[in-house]
């Protein structure tokens, strides 16, 4: 909507070129006021990606993020290593049950990491909607 | 014991102040207690009195009242939705006990609480039993499909949600253990800097100029740590809101 509006607003500012040939054909217009919409969507991208970049507290953000991270992984593989080693010492199944879940514990760790990085669901949207969510994000 | 000056880790250390035993448990008050109520009494006092005068334009710790009101409140909208915010006073509670105990830890002879395991485990415990606890009471055992993630095909199933189980298990452990191990490591650091400053100048003329390096290397540390008590305030309240966010909406 915006776009169109401003297309047409800058297509009639400029009045010497197109306006004293007014009536040429609809097809320049459209060709030109097609390029001024590319080139509008192109910057507002740019403004869009460059406010992202500026909101975000950089390094406080960053760290924050490493920190979080590998703890997250060291988490999960340590956690799976403890369930491994209890049930093995109640089993009796010395080795296996740690090796099995420490490798689930692997799995674990790298799924916390991968849920902590995929993009946010939207909450607002995500109480509305019974969202569809797959495996991975 | 006499203590060396420039032991790191005697700072950590826990003492009885006025020991209490009850049957064959140790209940004494330590200074790990008394700084915790330091805490929540210091937090309390300072909300209280500085939402008290309820100015339409706040003064300066109404002000400040007011931003972590509202920065908490955004936080957990944005990670549970409106339905989350049932838990805000759980989350704004815990938000301000570990900012505030983290803040008291910077405070020179004063007992840092977040710096023990055993401290961040109880509150990393207290969130996932939040978590478990309402997500039953809400979803009743449909809350186990947290564990089941749409779209997987079956053969593969048990071993996804092993692994979901394991992944939902090892969050108290992350949580409790990077707070944890962050204050911790922290004031370590900054003490082994400042007893270098220590050490160093015991040694004469050189040793003092030589010492301002760790003299420096301390003040930027100090500026560090309280990034680090804020941060890691922040990302614990965060996660705490994205943890109950799974309470409230169990679906993925």
């Amino acid at each position: 909507m915006a776009e169109r509006k401003t297309g047409s607003g800058t297509g009639g500012d400029r009045p010497s070129g197109p306006t004293s040939s007014e009536p040429p054909d609809a097809a320049a217009w459209d060709a030109r006021r097609s390029a001024l919409e590319a080139k509008l969507a192109e910057h507002r991208l740019r403004t869009a990606a460059e406010a992202q970049r500026d909101s975000r507290p950089g390094t406080m953000q960053g760290l924050a993020e490493g920190l979080k991270l590998g703890s997250e992984f060291v988490a999960g593989v340590v956690v799976g290593a403890a369930i491994g080693y209890g049930i093995d010492s109640i089993a009796g199944t010395m080795p296996f049950g740690l090796i099995v879940f420490l490798m689930i514990g692997f799995g674990a760790g790298v799924r916390n990491v991968l849920r902590s990085v995929s993009p946010k669901r939207e909450p607002s949207a995500n109480a509305a909607e019974p969202p569809s969510k797959d495996f991975g994000s | 014991m006499e203590h060396d000056p420039t032991d790191p880790i005697h700072q950590f250390q826990i003492n009885r102040i006025v020991p209490i035993q009850i049957g064959d448990w140790d209940f004494s008050f330590t200074n790990s207690a008394l700084f915790m109520v330091l805490t929540v009494a210091v937090t309390t006092a300072f909300l209280y009195y500085t939402t008290r005068g309820r100015g339409l334009v706040p003064s300066r710790g109404q002000s400040i009242t007011e931003l972590s009101y509202e920065f908490t409140a955004n936080m957990l909208r944005d990670a549970a939705g409106t339905a989350g915010m049932k838990f805000f006073p759980f989350v704004f509670s815990i938000f301000m006990f570990v900012l505030v105990a983290n803040l008291f830890g910077m405070v020179p002879f004063f007992f840092t609480v977040t710096s023990h395991l055993i401290v961040t485990f109880a509150l990393a415990l207290l969130v996932i039993g939040v978590v478990v606890g309402y997500g039953f009471y809400k979803h009743g055992l449909k809350w186990l499909m947290v564990f089941v993630p749409s779209g997987v095909p079956g053969y593969i199933l048990p071993l996804v949600v092993t692994i979901e189980i394991v992944s939902f298990l090892s969050r108290p452990v992350s949580l409790s253990v990077r707070l944890f191990a962050n204050m911790l490591a922290g004031h370590i650091t900054l003490k082994v800097f400042a007893g270098f400053v220590v050490s160093m100048s015991a040694l004469g003329t050189l040793g003092i100029i030589g010492s301002i390096l760790p003299l420096l290397m301390t003040i930027a540390l100090t500026a560090l740590e309280f990034l680090v008590a804020a941060l890691q305030a922040y990302v614990f309240a965060v996660l705490t809101c994205m943890y109950l966010n799974d309470a409230v909406h169990p679906h993925h």
